[in-house]
């Protein structure tokens, strides 16, 4: 198990070379230049040249990737070149709210598409089930922005209840604080936006907790159990549900991966500011540290989590195990 | 909880104190965070706020764009090069250090330097050289006579010493003359100001400014309607508008703003080297309509880059009528008739095919689309491109488009809405334009001192510009403030300047 875990992380560093090579490619490599972006419409083509050599953007693309390589081997990732600020300052200032969010939902996640789905399978074609399945299927096509911006419009204006937008004093320094005004304004700011990042999450994570337990429920262990004259609880719980689940945490992972990197509606229209927030505007202005270092962190994010979610399965099913 | 005695105690105190202290607050909301807080290097509108809050430059521009005195008690042009400032003599720095013309001169000549990277260092030019006369009198000497100079001393003077010392890190670490200082920055969501003790004008009634990032409009207007903002600005949801303004909640003040809608046409296009051609378009394109149904009449229609309210507009100026017989007309005159009734017009074999492509912006997809409509029904194959903001631009830069729709801001003078547009070749020509008479007009408009004969030769320039339609003029871009009854003093600006706030007093939360 530890040469394995050992292994995995090794791997880490062909990803990172890999997307880190990506990503420079791709994001030069498509039109649109920063320097004209800086200069901005009344610049002239002189005053542009002038900010891409020193933005030292007129070098040859493989001098570039190896300046750039050697430094974020280094630990220094640049500087952004729109906001001036140090990209890896960008980065952590913008992870722990993005954490929040992607935290808040997937727990939103566990605590409703959990159960929502093991009783839409126990109860399989019942109107429980098939109302189940009409909020799911309501979740995954309702666009995120549409709800969002509905959900601030009855909670914020209609009903006066929660805040508009923004993070608030944020949830994780407000508990390092132990205050408990401002965690209750943090948990306030922070109930839109978690519930709206949420949603697709849930409705796809009920419907394939639904399926796998039902699949599992179906099998002859199951009904070996039943004849045996365990209780249905036991036989659910510790039967059923405990195999139905492997696939499910597989999900979770993945999805708290796109949740970290991809809560960029959400992040948009409540005026969050997490990373995916920082790494769209930097691709809409082209501003290429802080689009490279963004995602590298986003890469070695996710596949930190596979890696855990991998790790897991050992812990789940006694009989995998890993060499 | 064991001791409600002393809790209660405590919380009294805290309201107490914060009652005592009774900070005006005003909390307001931006669309996008400021790129930078060094005014040299200003790009956005938001960071152009920033520079009225926490700077102050030579002169301001009022209401009606008219340079008042700011930093200068008075000015003279001793010779139609040479422009002398008096400063006035009480002035000081956030951080104490009084200013001087030498920090005048500085800001000047740091921003001319080519590798500097301001983005309007291409508005100095004219400014050959600086000299400091004394600590309060400073000399700009022109190359040649330069009528717009004054539009362009409101720049935001810096400090030399700390600037200098600072260099690109001056951008986060502001210091100014200005009413508001900087307390903190959350880059991309918060900046929070504080009132100035020492401004020269006398502290602001308002104590703090916290301003939000919020990109979403709606979101943006939902939070002032909600009471978690107070102030907001342009960009607004157009179709929110006439219910916001019969809001008795809401101040909603309007007027016109600094820059117009338009397309752009790629003159290198041979289908549109036509000016028939270019016409007839033009008459095709129904502003009303556009202006009305799209904007809800908060962008009004427009016809030349002479805006409405500012001393420069002229009805002399020819306004192409919404009338698809004339443009008919017109494509036939100019040989495009449909000879193999394919229900699009051809001339020599060559359909009559135009891309109009803009940036991701739902109004303007909206107009694009409504012209495609229009334009289809009279035989032309229009087809839209919408895509996000870098390309499109680095397109229509390097030539490759047909038709843009694209907007010009900012133009507090005629020189800036046309010169390095129009001029054969000029810097942000585009789609090729060249009249040698527009372009002799050109100079001569930017050296002419004399407002009338001034004005004059911007009529004459955008009589032929419209004639000749390089541009068609689509809409007189609308600025909207909204804000809560308590602020007073809040003067709308069409610049979108937030100058007033100096002197404005706040009694809301």
């Amino acid at each position: 198990m530890v040469a394995y875990t050992l292994r995995r992380l090794l791997l880490f560093v062909p990803v990172v070379v890999g997307v880190l090579l990506i990503v420079f490619l791709a994001v030069r490599l498509v039109p649109g230049d920063p320097a004209r972006i800086l200069i901005g419409p009344e610049g002239t083509e002189a005053d542009r040249q002038a900010i891409t050599r020193s933005l030292g953007l007129d070098r040859p693309l493989p001098v570039q990737f190896g300046i750039y390589a050697w430094r974020a081997a280094h630990g220094d990732f640049g500087r952004s070149i729109f906001l001036r600020t140090d990209v890896r300052a960008l980065v952590a200032h913008a992870l722990p709210a993005t954490l929040e969010l992607a935290i808040l939902a997937l727990l939103f996640t566990i605590v409703i598409a959990l159960p929502l789905g093991v009783i839409a399978a126990y109860r399989a074609n019942t109107l429980i089930d098939y109302s189940a399945t009409f909020l799911s299927l309501l979740g995954v096509s309702m666009p995120i922005f549409w709800f969002g911006v509905l959900a601030i419009l009855l909670f914020s204006l209609q009903l006066g209840w929660l805040p508009s937008f923004g993070r608030g004093p944020g949830l994780f320094p407000a508990l390092a604080s132990g205050n408990p005004q401002l965690i209750w304004e943090a948990a306030r700011h922070a109930l839109l936006p978690s519930v709206t990042l949420s949603i697709t999450s849930v409705a796809l994570v009920a419907r394939l907790v639904r399926s796998s337990m039902l699949d599992t429920l179906g099998r002859d262990y199951i009904r070996t159990a039943r004849a045996k004259g365990l209780t249905e609880a036991i036989v659910v719980r510790k039967h059923a549900a405990r195999n139905a689940l492997l696939p499910v945490i597989t999900v979770l992972g993945l999805q708290f991966g796109t949740l970290m990197g991809g809560a960029v509606i959400t992040e948009t229209i409540f005026a969050w500011p997490g990373l995916g927030r920082l790494v769209v505007n930097a691709i809409s202005q082209r501003d290429f540290p802080v689009v490279q270092g963004t995602v590298v962190f986003i890469a070695v994010a996710v596949s930190f989590v596979n890696l855990l979610v991998d790790l897991s399965y050992a812990f789940i099913n006694p009989r995998i195990r890993y060499s | 909880m064991r001791k409600p005695a002393i809790t209660t105690i405590v919380l009294a105190t805290m309201l107490f104190v914060t009652a005592v202290q009774g900070q005006s607050v005003l909390r307001a909301g931006l669309d996008v965070d400021a790129g930078t807080m060094d005014p040299r290097l200003a790009r956005d509108t938001s960071a152009a706020r920033m520079q009225e809050l926490v700077y102050s430059g030579l002169v301001r521009l009022d209401e009606n764009l008219v340079p008042q005195p700011d930093l200068a008690t008075s000015w003279e042009f001793t010779d139609p090069t040479t422009l002398v400032f008096e400063l006035n003599p009480g002035v000081t720095f956030h951080n104490g250090e009084p200013l001087t013309a030498e920090d005048v001169a500085y800001t000047f000549e740091s921003l001319l330097g080519e590798d500097f990277g301001a983005p309007r260092r291409s508005l100095y030019t004219p400014i050959e050289s600086i000299d400091v006369l004394s600590d309060t009198t400073v000399r700009f000497n022109l190359a040649h006579p330069y009528a717009p100079v004054l539009q362009y001393l409101d720049m935001g003077i810096v400090p030399h010493e700390t600037a200098a010392e600072l260099a690109a890190d001056f951008g986060d670490n502001p210091v100014g003359t200005g009413p508001f200082q900087l307390a903190s920055w959350e880059k991309g969501s918060r900046i929070v100001l504080e009132a100035f003790d020492d401004y020269f004008k006398g502290r602001p009634a308002i104590d703090r400014i916290e301003i939000s990032v919020i990109p979403d409009n709606n979101v943006r207007l939902i939070a002032l309607e909600s009471g978690d903002l107070d102030l907001i600005h342009s960009p607004v949801p157009p179709q929110e508008l006439a219910r916001l303004e019969s809001s008795p909640d809401l101040v909603v003040a309007t007027t016109t703003a600094l820059g117009y809608t338009y397309l752009n046409l790629n003159l290198a296009n041979p289908v549109l080297q036509d000016v028939r051609v270019r016409q007839a378009l033009a008459h095709l394109s129904d502003r009303d309509t556009i202006s009305e149904v799209i904007f809800y009449g908060m962008d009004a229609p427009g016809m030349s880059f002479l805006l409405p309210n500012t001393y420069y507009y002229s009805d002399d100026v020819r306004s192409y009528e919404y009338d698809p017989e004339r443009a008919v007309e017109l494509l036939e005159e100019a040989g495009w008739t449909d000879s193999d009734g394919d229900g699009i017009r051809d001339k020599d074999g060559v359909d009559l095919s135009i891309e109009l492509t803009t940036n991701i912006d739902p109004n303007r997809q909206q107009i694009l689309e409504f012209l495609q409509g229009e334009w289809s029904q009279v035989g032309i194959d229009a087809s839209v491109r919408v895509y996000e903001w870098p390309s499109f631009i680095g397109d229509v830069i390097a030539g490759d488009y047909d038709i843009g729709l694209i907007g010009w801001l900012l133009l507090t003078d005629p020189d800036r809405a046309t010169f390095l547009q129009f001029y054969s070749e000029g810097g942000s020509n585009y789609g090729g334009y060249s009249n040698a008479v527009v372009d002799r007009l050109l100079d001569e408009g930017r050296a002419e001192t004399d407002a009338e004969a001034r004005k004059a030769i911007y009529t004459e320039i955008a009589q032929l510009v419209t004639e000749e339609a390089p541009y068609i003029f689509l809409l007189y871009q609308g600025y909207v403030v909204m804000h809560d009854p308590g602020l007073d003093g809040f003067i709308v600006h069409p610049g979108g300047s937030w100058d007033s706030l100096e002197s404005a007093t706040f009694s809301g939360n």
